[in-house]
């Protein structure tokens, strides 16, 4: 475990997590050693956003450096998959373009361990049917800013239970017009505007292997 | 019904100036979406038509049997025929153009100011950066865009006599965004933010030289739609994104300049304050007494900002959308009876939506709006 890279995740200290990378990667250090290490930094990052002392505005910065750094480092990777926790899929429903808070969920998912399908933006019903099918997520999730794509999610859930997929995974919904209300109303299993909150519960599904009904 | 012993445009302005009322006035933010998609055309439709969509907004107001004030007039801007900065920048996409013919235009978080322009607004001052750049803001010839800001005032004035002449004042005359706004929908969010923690004397010292420009680009279009009012724009400042240090430095001073600003000419600031801003609602007690609206859109705690905002401020909101949209009638009354118990004692309150009436909301909720503020005041 590097102390130093923890550290420089915790400063958002961008030089020394490039060089440090670098330097270790060119050593031929197996890179999920590396990848531990930066994950247990975005722990971190969370438990201090957790306990009110960092801001959205650091998650988002150490959400930003650890994909960047991953970027670099999964093309030397090659038997990541069994370390997943399990798989997301994620994307803003058709009719809503707005990605920032995706974008935050999806980097804190995949530092803590996570394998996130992000399937994007303004995402129609059928593709988020399609990825479900196709890539068999444990969780599923949507993030969103207008009303006018309540609809979009139900729409998705329904297409699941229909095609009799619903059972098998969880529902995340999140973003600033939603509420509890909201969540009844789509079918989702849990509802956040906080990004923290929403990897959490989906750790505790991941880890207790309560997305399957078995 | 209550026997109501003031005109519409009295409650709205006692309201804000903290003054006795006889009931609390209710004021939706009511823009095309909701009236366009009631009318059943698509949204494209009063989108791209300005006559068309705000005469959709004046249909709704007819049938729910009217209210009391108008936030904004309708969906035009107020800008004086020279300007730069009065314009919000950034790219919004829209509904039938490259969004689909019912979608709702949004704004396309993308980079068109980057980290080397900020030596060039500190020389240039903003409206000389804007000028300089104007091709990247927008490449049209700048005679057609001067046409389509005279346009704009032309139909913002329209609205705001239309609205005179039905009895109601629209609040603002004019919008403008914050310079940290501006900027965060210009260099996109995570880019300003990185701004700010890695090169924070410059992002300040850009600051700095824009603004005075944006202030008095909105004093100058409120002057001449003549209605005494500036919305001033703030979504990204706030306690949900940012730690005091950063709203304290790169948010609070700026606004409060620009608050002061519209204060000394007379004119109201409604702060537009969508997101959370609950931890930030203290500071707001050093702006000018009775002269400030804080629009809040659900997110922040409207009931611990009046605890702290008493006989300071006035407060306007939050009827949450997701609760026009989905919920029925009398939750949407027992939630506007809630506000109006304890934001609305000792007055300085405006019944309203949380930010926009949603495009997917019921009739009979924003019906259920209205008439709870007609027939519920217990503060007598």
């Amino acid at each position: 475990m590097s102390k130093d890279l923890i550290e420089a995740m915790l400063k958002f200290d961008e030089d020394t997590i490039m060089k440090e990378v670098n330097e270790r990667l060119n050593d031929g250090q197996n890179p999920i050693e590396i990848v531990r290490d930066l994950q247990a930094g975005m722990t971190l990052v969370g438990e201090r956003f957790s306990s009110g002392d960092y801001f959205l505005s650091e998650l988002m910065m150490s959400g930003d450096l650890f994909t960047r750094v991953m970027a670099i480092i999964e093309p030397k990777l090659e038997v990541l998959a069994q370390e997943y926790l399990g798989k997301i899929v994620v994307g803003t429903p058709k009719g809503d373009i707005h990605d920032i808070g995706k974008n935050i969920f999806c980097s804190v998912a995949k530092g803590a361990g996570f394998e996130v399908h992000d399937l994007g933006e303004d995402v129609p019903v059928e593709q988020f049917v399609k990825a479900v099918e196709e890539i068999k997520p444990d969780i599923l999730g949507f993030s969103v800013l207008l009303t006018t794509v309540f609809e979009n999610m139900k729409k998705i859930v329904d297409a699941l239970v229909q095609k009799g997929l619903r059972d098998d995974i969880r529902v995340i919904i999140g973003g600033g017009v939603t509420t509890e209300m909201v969540r009844k109303y789509v079918g989702a299993d849990f509802q956040t505007i906080d990004a923290i909150q929403g990897l959490e519960i989906c750790k505790k599904w991941a880890t207790e292997k309560i997305y399957r009904k078995d | 019904m209550i026997k109501e012993t003031m005109t519409d445009m009295e409650r709205m302005d006692a309201a804000i100036k903290l003054e006795p009322l006889d009931r609390i006035p209710v004021a939706p933010l009511l823009d095309i979406y909701f009236p366009t998609r009631y009318k059943g055309w698509t949204i494209q439709e009063g989108y791209n038509d300005m006559r068309k969509g705000f005469h959709a907004i004046a249909d709704v107001f007819d049938e729910v049997g009217g209210w009391d004030g108008m936030i904004l007039p309708g969906y035009s801007l107020a800008i004086p025929h020279h300007v730069y900065s009065a314009v919000p920048v950034g790219k919004t996409l829209a509904p039938g153009k490259e969004l689909g013919p019912d979608d709702i235009a949004q704004f396309n978080e993308k980079e068109i100011v980057f980290r080397e322009d900020y030596d060039t607004i500190i020389n240039l001052g903003w409206n000389g950066f804007r000028q300089k750049e104007k091709d990247r803001f927008n490449p049209k010839p700048e005679k057609q865009l001067l046409a389509w800001a005279d346009k704009q005032m032309e139909q913002y004035t329209y609205e705001l006599n239309f609205w005179k002449k039905k009895g109601i004042r629209s609040l603002c005359g004019s919008l403008t965004y914050s310079p940290l706004m501006t900027l965060s929908t210009s260099r996109t969010l995570l880019q300003v933010t990185k701004d700010m923690y890695q090169i924070p004397d410059k992002v300040a010292a850009a600051m700095d030289a824009m603004v005075d420009d944006m202030a008095n680009e909105a004093i100058e279009a409120a002057k001449i739609s003549g209605e005494p009012g500036v919305m001033l724009v703030m979504e990204r400042g706030g306690c949900f994104y940012y730690p005091p240090k950063i709203y304290e430095r790169f948010e609070y001073p700026y606004m409060k300049r620009m608050v002061e600003a519209f204060a000394a000419e007379g004119m109201i600031t409604v702060m537009h304050l969508d997101q959370n801003y609950t931890d930030n609602v203290p500071y707001f007690k050093d702006l000018p007494a009775k002269m400030v609206v804080a629009e809040f859109d659900s997110m922040t705690d409207i009931f611990k900002a009046k605890e702290i905002l008493r006989g300071h401020m006035c407060i306007a909101g939050d009827v949450p959308a997701a609760l026009t949209a989905l919920g029925k009638p009398e939750e949407v009354e027992a939630y506007c009876k809630k506000l109006i118990d304890v934001v609305g004692e000792n007055g300085g309150f405006i019944l309203s939506s949380g930010c926009n009436v949603p495009a997917d909301c019921k009739m009979e909720n924003l019906k259920a709006m209205v008439n709870t503020a007609k027939t519920y005041y217990p503060h007598k």
